[in-house]
Order: C-alpha cells, then sequence, then structure tokens
C-alpha cells in the first residue's frame, strides 16, 4: 500500500438481508490521520457500516478494501489478524456482567491482537496497558470491577481498551450515546484530544451533532442505508443539510469549536 | 471401596465444577443435559450395531461438541444458549429415535443417563483425574483468551481472537469430562453440577481466579457433601448431590446480596 492510498475504501457497498436495504451502494475512503463523522438518525445503517469497515459484516454487494487489502477474500486467520489492527468501540458495549474482570483485564483484552492463545503479557504489553489506561483517565480505577462502573467510566474504559491494541485505526459507534451530560462532554473532549495526540484516522458514528468534537473536519450525512453527502464538516453540518437530514428545520450553534443543533422554533441565544 | 467412590465424588465435582464455570459464563446451562443426551443416542446406535457402547459414546459427544462450536462461530443469529437448546432437542430425538428401533438390552445406554457412584471402577477415577489434569494445564495456558470470550464475544473478535479454534478445544474437552463424568453421575445430575456450584462462585467471587477456585470448591463440596449425606441417612446418592449444590447456591445467593447493595 503505498502513503497516499486511502486505509480504507468501499466501492458501491450494498448490505441486504432479504429485501432489507441497510447499506445502499456506498462510496467511501479514508485515509491516515483523517477523523471522519458518519451522521444520521437512527436506523441509517451506521453501525452496519461501522461493521462492514471492521471485516465482521460481509457486504452483500461491493468491493471492500482495508489496509490494502479486501478481508472477505482470504482467511478467517488472516481477517482476525486484521481486526486486531482496528480499534473498536461499540454503542454501549455488550458484556458479561457475571464475569468480574478488573478495568485493567478489559484493557489488557486489547494485547490479545490476534496472538496464540496461550501467549503471556509481556512488559512491554504492561507498559502499553498502563499507558492507555493513563491516557483515556481511568488509571486510578485499574483494579475496580469493570461491571461495577457507570456508563462513562466503562466507554472510557472500552476506549482505553481500544487504544492498547495499538491500532491503526479507530471506529467509534456513537460512543457517548446514553450517557449523562458529563460524560458526553468528557468523552467529547477526550476523543478530540486523542484524534490531535495521537493523529489516528478515527471514524465516529453519531446522530448528536454536539458530540463531535472539534477535531473531526469531515463529515458524511446517512440516511436509509446512503450516504447523502460527503464533505468538509463545516459544509456537512449547516442548517440546511442537517435540515434536510432530520427531516425537519434545525438551526446550529457554535460554540468552542463544537456545533450543537436545535429545532428551529426553539429560541437561541 | 470408600476410597474409590470418595475420590470418584472429589474427581468428578472438581472438574464438573470448573468447567460449569466456563458453560455457565458462556450461557449454555444445556450443555452437559445436550451432550448426556448426545453420548446416549452414540450409546443407542451402537448397540444396534454391535459397536462397543463407551467409545461410541464418546464421538458422539465430541461430534456434538465440534458441531456446537462450528455454529456458534458461523453466522447464525442464535446466541450459545439457544443453539445448545437446539443441539439438546436434537440429541434427545436422536436418542429416543434409537430407543423406539431397539429391541434389544438397554441397560448400558440408561446407565448413562442415570450412572451410578456406587458402581464406578478405580479404572474411571483414575480416567477422571487425568482429564482434570488436562483441563487444568488447558486453563492455565488460555484462561485469558477464554476469560475475554466469556466478557465480551464482541470485544474478543474485535481485538482480533479467532474464536472457532479456541471454541473447538475448549467443547472437545467439555464432552470428554462429560462423558465420562456420565459414568458415575448420570446425565441429569451432570446438569446440576455444571450449573449450581459455577452459579454460586458467580455470585461470591470478586475476580475470575477466585471464582475458579470458588467453582471448583463448591463442585467439591457438593459432591462429598452430597455424598456424606446420602452415605449417613442412607438416601439416594445422585438426589442429595442435587440438593447440596442447590442448596450451596441458595447460601452463595443469599451471602452475595447481603455484602453488596
Amino acid at each position: 500500500m503505498r502513503h497516499a492510498d486511502p486505509l480504507v475504501s468501499l466501492r458501491a457497498v450494498s448490505r441486504r438481508w432479504g429485501r432489507l436495504v441497510a447499506i445502499d451502494g456506498v462510496s467511501l475512503s479514508v485515509r491516515d490521520g483523517e477523523f471522519l463523522a458518519i451522521l444520521g438518525p437512527n436506523g441509517a445503517g451506521k453501525s452496519a457500516l461501522l461493521s462492514i469497515l471492521d471485516a465482521t459484516l460481509r457486504p452483500s454487494s461491493g468491493a471492500v478494501s482495508i489496509f490494502g487489502g479486501d478481508p472477505w477474500k482470504t482467511t478467517e486467520r488472516r481477517r482476525a489478524q486484521l481486526r486486531a489492527a482496528i480499534g473498536v468501540v461499540p454503542q454501549r458495549a455488550d458484556f458479561n456482567a457475571l464475569i468480574p474482570l478488573t478495568v485493567r483485564e478489559v484493557a489488557a483484552i486489547g494485547r490479545q491482537r490476534g496472538r496464540a492463545f496461550s501467549s503471556r503479557l509481556t512488559t512491554e504489553d504492561h507498559r502499553i496497558i498502563d499507558q492507555s489506561l493513563a491516557v483515556m483517565g481511568v488509571a486510578h480505577l485499574s483494579q475496580r470491577i469493570y461491571r461495577a462502573l457507570s456508563g462513562g467510566e466503562q466507554q472510557k474504559t472500552q476506549l482505553a481498551r481500544a487504544l492498547a491494541q495499538k491500532p491503526a485505526m479507530l471506529l467509534l459507534d456513537e460512543p457517548a450515546s446514553g450517557l449523562d451530560l458529563f460524560w458526553q462532554e468528557q468523552l467529547t473532549d477526550m476523543i478530540g484530544h486523542l484524534s490531535e495526540a495521537t493523529r489516528l484516522p478515527i471514524i465516529m458514528t453519531t446522530h448528536i451533532v454536539s458530540h463531535l468534537p472539534p477535531q473531526c473536519r469531515r463529515a458524511a450525512l446517512m440516511r436509509n442505508g446512503r450516504i447523502l453527502f460527503d464533505g468538509p464538516a463545516d459544509e456537512a453540518l449547516s442548517a440546511a443539510r442537517l435540515s434536510e437530514l432530520y427531516g425537519f428545520p434545525v438551526e446550529i450553534v457554535k460554540r468552542g469549536g463544537r456545533r450543537h443543533c436545535l429545532g428551529a422554533e426553539e429560541t437561541v441565544t | 471401596m470408600m476410597l474409590v467412590w470418595t475420590l470418584a465424588a472429589l474427581g468428578s465435582g472438581f472438574t464438573s465444577g470448573l468447567l460449569g464455570l466456563y458453560v455457565v459464563g458462556l450461557n449454555m446451562p444445556f450443555l452437559g443435559i445436550g451432550m448426556a443426551h448426545a453420548a446416549m443416542a452414540g450409546a443407542v446406535w451402537a448397540l444396534m450395531a454391535g459397536a462397543p457402547v463407551f467409545p461410541c459414546a464418546l464421538a458422539a459427544a465430541l461430534t456434538a461438541g465440534a458441531a456446537l462450536a462450528w455454529m456458534a462461530t458461523t453466522r447464525v443469529r442464535s446466541d450459545l444458549g439457544t443453539l445448545t437448546s437446539i443441539l439438546l432437542s436434537f440429541t434427545m430425538g436422536l436418542a429416543f429415535l434409537g430407543i423406539g428401533m431397539n429391541q434389544g438390552d438397554m441397560s448400558p445406554m440408561l446407565s448413562l443417563v442415570w450412572g451410578s457412584l456406587l458402581f464406578v471402577r478405580p479404572l474411571d477415577v483414575a480416567l477422571l483425574f487425568a482429564l482434570g489434569a488436562v483441563f487444568c494445564v488447558f486453563l492455565f495456558f488460555c484462561r485469558r483468551p477464554l476469560d475475554t470470550l466469556l466478557f465480551s464475544r464482541g470485544a474478543a473478535r474485535s481485538c482480533g481472537l479467532n474464536e472457532r479454534p479456541l471454541l473447538m478445544v475448549f467443547m472437545g474437552l467439555a464432552a470428554l469430562v462429560i462423558t465420562i463424568n456420565l459414568k458415575l453421575t448420570g446425565g441429569l445430575l451432570m446438569y446440576a453440577l455444571l450449573t449450581n456450584p459455577a452459579a454460586a462462585a458467580f455470585e461470591v467471587a470478586a475476580s475470575m481466579p477466585s471464582a475458579r477456585r470458588w467453582a471448583a470448591g463448591l463442585g467439591v463440596s457438593s459432591t462429598l457433601g452430597g455424598f456424606a449425606v446420602s452415605y449417613g441417612l442412607d438416601l439416594p446418592t445422585g438426589a442429595c448431590i442435587v440438593m447440596m449444590s442447590t442448596a450451596l447456591f441458595a447460601v452463595a445467593a443469599v451471602y452475595a446480596r447481603r455484602k453488596s447493595p
């Protein structure tokens, strides 16, 4: 793969389940260091698109290239190695609340990285885990049981787990959804700083405009499985385009580099 | 003979308690009874074909385990719990089909359903201890990826864990542990021994290493305690073991409620 080539690219990708079309002819590419937001209402197909980008969902048609190769023209073992290079943070991590793993053990999952089952954690692994926990501000919770944490702390731990993978790309699926305002702000700031500090390519889905940090400079608008617009964030996140996306008039307020979307009827000061 | 019975109870409680931790953690409570019926089906069809019963029962359980691991890692929507229930219904159907067609002596097959600690031979106990050792070695080396699978299959997949070979080995060992335990405890008791000590362990444990110790310890306490009660009061052994494991779960659940908010 040449340096200028995109890290991931989709060409006319569709995913159908019977008559249901979740992804409909999507084409997009992401280059190293880019922060792409995929914005759209619930049911737009954002999560399905991320699953295609992390090689867990096979498209029904179209061409997928991840790090220069088609993940579906290789073995399951190679696909597992490919996934190890992609850090994924799900909307709200599905986890088994019976299992008493500590925060540190959850972050250590990231060091599995498609290795042999019997491989042990090295000194370097421990250093990377400690560093990831510190970057996400959860080092002081490392010996706490994960299931006992608040939703925001769990999401930060999931981000630490993804960072511990030392990924070549981060995929964030509505990471701040369902959290209270305090944690929404914390996570949004943290993701912005992470992008700035690491220059990792990030693809983040959301349906809430204010969850996008100022560091996000490109946005794709998605509805009914299609990309309606893909371009600079300033252009994509305009009142006119978002009104069209959500199907009712909205206004955009910009504060501290972040945008907030309000219903047009509301008073904006 | 008392020493052999005690060792059999010890080995059975230890292996099924430890295995149960992963069976419950993976949400497969019906695995024990499903594999027991697979072994039973293998035994029935072996009897009809005039083949050796125990190797065929073992082969049937191993096949069922491999099929379950393959299905669980293929893109089907059903979770492991549902797939195990499907396995149970299929193996039950296969076993009863064989019973319906078989005109001969059914006692070797029925011994797999009911088992008996009192008819256990020293060779069975030696086999059980050897298997327990193999299972411990497997857990020692593969505990991290296994714990990851238990915690979140989604996280396991996204960090590049290739779950199929791991589940295949685990299911193979589970089939061996369950089939060898069947001769001692029977299919119905196996269900309780795989579920109750593990569920009790998850109630009280604060970490995975402590959950492993609790599960093995509670498994042994269930079998040895149940055996002692049965011997002392001249009651059926299997029923006493089930009652003991259920009582231990109840104590663990009450303790956990008092300890945590």
